[in-house]
């Protein structure tokens, strides 16, 4: 009777182990690589290190980050490569596929940044263009490692940014001025029941309210009457000398030559300013799996 | 074989043929050109290096002292600006119409030349002080004191002499001339320019242009009363002064030709510059002209004078007397310029403040 009691107690034992051991998985429970180092670019233990940061990034906020290195990839453009490897190996989490995917090509030299779902939202083109810009001058220095810190630690900050306030953009740069409160905050005199208002009153605060548009028309009038004096001023003077003889010119000018040589031609060129989607925001494409994505291209 | 350095049209370095291109190039500023181009430019460039040449021929006086001959002349000099102005017995010799101090005073007179041409006065001495009244009206900025001591009455009917030059001139002159050309791509906004050379050469003739003979008369007013209707000019006969002044030379036709140069060789680049056209901007580079069968004739053109002098200054009024066209310079009163400006500023800010804000347009 003992030893058949001892064995059924044993898996019950277990259970709570087991139960426990569930809840201490990742958020994302299916198992995928978040650095996928297809390019042999990190050591294991750089490996380890990044993929361990990832993991809290996806228990913080939720957000699939991924790091992939290729050594070639073929016909494809670095924007269909990523796209597609994000789709159709299932990263992304929760419902809208959150995530965010960076895509280094060895072969062609280039990278790729692809957004899915709320990583759409968090990491605009702005934002996009900010951390190419952080980032890229570790992958041109042969750091590599460093760069995919880089970039992990960004979208860390991006995320928490987007949490906490609303995400980065044009009208909220990362490097930008902070909160101030008001130095010159408006009291309003203390209340005086026995105090009549009078138009002067109006008058006063009319003046008050609308300074700004006041000074434009006061510089116009300054304008309008500067020009007019100007003008009769130069009324008090016609006497003035004539430079040409045209009134005493006979019969007009007769030509006996004319040539025209082309000489050379300049053509000269400005950068185009670069313009993101109008004012802010993200651009997004459809990929071949037919799911939208974000992103940003580069070369290092 | 004679050796030829061309320059570079675009930066003005020496220019060499490059073999590789087959075509000259410049390595100062990187430029390329066919060498029929470089010749052709070249060529122009040399043509239009020459220097002017005025080429007039000397005046020949027209001989004996008329003034000595035809009646009784005075010449009146005056004895704070030294102005010396003829007149015969009829002229009423009030004030110096050089500097409007009432003292002048007879003087014998000295040999005078007959002019070629003389128009006679057709505006009366009313008109002039009716077209003088006319000057001053409706000018806000002028001094009270300055209406109220001027002298219309002494307005004075002056023969000012002129030398009239005709010549034909031969003009050479070459242009820049540029036509651009913009467009854009999504990366770079592109301009492109073409520069090219354009050589131009004609002839005109001048005939009586005028250059006032009186260094004491400011020549702006001279120039500004013109033109003269030459076609009633007639041959001289000193009747016509009777009742006038007649002002003396004291510049001779050689010392007027510069200011005539000046004039006809202006005169002469604008008209090859309006040939050149189909272009977005033309630049003169150089030119030269040269004169020939360059010939002056003297001759007495009747102009209404009044100097003023207010506060050390003098400002005069000058009235073409045959044909009524009238030049002034008047003093403007600082003060009531200011008035002026400040009034309008101040008036415009309210009117339009208050149509502004209660008309509701600011929000």
């Amino acid at each position: 009777m003992k030893k058949r009691g001892f064995s059924v107690l044993l898996p019950l034992l277990l259970i709570p182990i087991l139960v426990i051991g569930a809840f201490s998985l990742p958020a994302s429970a299916d198992n995928l690589p978040r650095v996928v180092d297809n390019a042999g670019l990190l050591t294991e233990s750089e490996r380890a290190a990044l993929a361990s940061k990832i993991a809290d990034i996806a228990e913080d906020w939720g957000m699939d980050v991924v790091v992939l290195t290729e050594n070639g990839i073929g016909a494809k453009s670095v924007e269909a490569h990523a796209d597609d490897f994000f789709d159709y190996e299932g990263y992304g989490l929760n419902s809208g596929r959150d995530g965010i995917l960076f895509l280094v090509d060895m072969d062609s030299r280039q990278f790729h940044y692809s957004t899915s779902g709320y990583g759409i939202t968090v990491f605009t083109d702005y934002g996009l263009e900010y951390i190419d810009g952080e980032v890229t001058p570790y992958l041109s220095d042969g750091d590599f490692y460093g760069a995919f810190t880089e970039y992990i630690g960004l979208a860390d900050d991006f995320l928490r940014e987007a949490s906490e306030n609303e995400p980065y953009d044009i009208w909220n740069p990362v490097d930008g001025g902070s909160y101030e409160p008001d130095p010159d905050p408006y009291e309003p005199d203390p209340y005086d029941p026995d105090y009549k208002y009078t138009a002067l009153d109006a008058i006063y605060d009319a003046i008050q309210y609308h300074a700004e548009a006041l000074l434009v028309i006061a510089a116009l009038s300054v304008l309008i009457a500067l020009v007019t004096v100007l003008i009769m001023r130069g009324k008090m003077n016609t006497a003035r000398p004539q430079p040409y003889a045209s009134s005493y010119i006979k019969n007009g000018l007769e030509l006996t030559l004319a040539q025209d040589i082309f000489l050379y031609s300049t053509t000269t060129r400005t950068r185009r300013a670069e313009s993101s989607s109008g004012g802010g925001g993200s651009s997004t494409h459809r990929s071949s799996s037919g799911s939208s994505h974000g992103g940003r291209s580069g070369r290092f | 074989m004679e050796s030829v350095t061309y320059k570079c049209p675009s930066c003005s370095a020496p220019i060499v043929f490059d073999g590789v291109s087959q075509s000259m190039k410049c390595s100062s500023c990187g430029n390329a050109f066919e060498t029929e181009t470089l010749r052709q430019f070249d060529e122009a460039m040399k043509g239009a290096e020459e220097a002017d040449r005025f080429g007039w021929e000397a005046y020949e006086e027209g001989g004996e002292n008329w003034l000595g001959d035809e009646g009784d002349a005075s010449m009146y000099e005056c004895p704070s600006c030294s102005g010396q102005i003829v007149g015969d017995a009829n002229t009423a010799a009030s004030f110096c119409p050089y500097c409007g101090n009432p003292a002048i005073m007879p003087k014998h007179v000295s040999g005078m030349y007959r002019p070629d041409y003389i128009i006679p006065f057709s505006v009366t001495k009313e008109q002039a002080q009716a077209a003088l009244r006319k000057f001053y009206k409706g000018k806000p900025l002028l001094p009270k004191a300055f209406k109220s001591e001027n002298r219309i009455e002494s307005v004075t009917g002056i023969y000012v002499p002129f030398w009239l030059y005709d010549c034909r001139t031969d003009a050479q002159a070459t242009f820049r001339a540029s036509n651009t050309r913009s467009w854009s791509d999504s990366k770079y906004n592109y301009t492109k320019t073409d520069h090219y050379l354009a050589s131009r050469a004609g002839n005109m003739d001048f005939e009586k242009v005028p250059v006032d003979g009186s260094v004491k008369l400011d020549d702006k007013y001279m120039e500004a009363i013109e033109p003269f209707d030459y076609s009633a000019a007639l041959p001289f006969r000193s009747a016509y002064l009777s009742g006038f002044f007649a002002d003396k030379y004291d510049l001779d036709a050689k010392d007027g030709q510069p200011r005539a140069n000046q004039r006809i060789k202006n005169s002469a680049q604008a008209a090859l510059e309006s040939t050149v056209t189909g272009y977005g901007s033309v630049r003169l580079q150089n030119s030269n002209v040269q004169f020939s069968n360059g010939v002056a004739k003297y001759a007495l053109f009747p102009v209404w004078l009044l100097n003023s002098v207010y506060r050390g200054r003098t400002y005069s009024f000058a009235m073409n007397g045959q044909t009524g066209k009238f030049v002034g310079v008047l003093p403007a009163s600082a003060g009531r310029s200011w008035a002026w400006f400040g009034g309008i500023a101040a008036g415009l800010t309210v009117i339009i403040s208050a149509i502004a804000i209660f008309g509701g347009f600011l929000q």
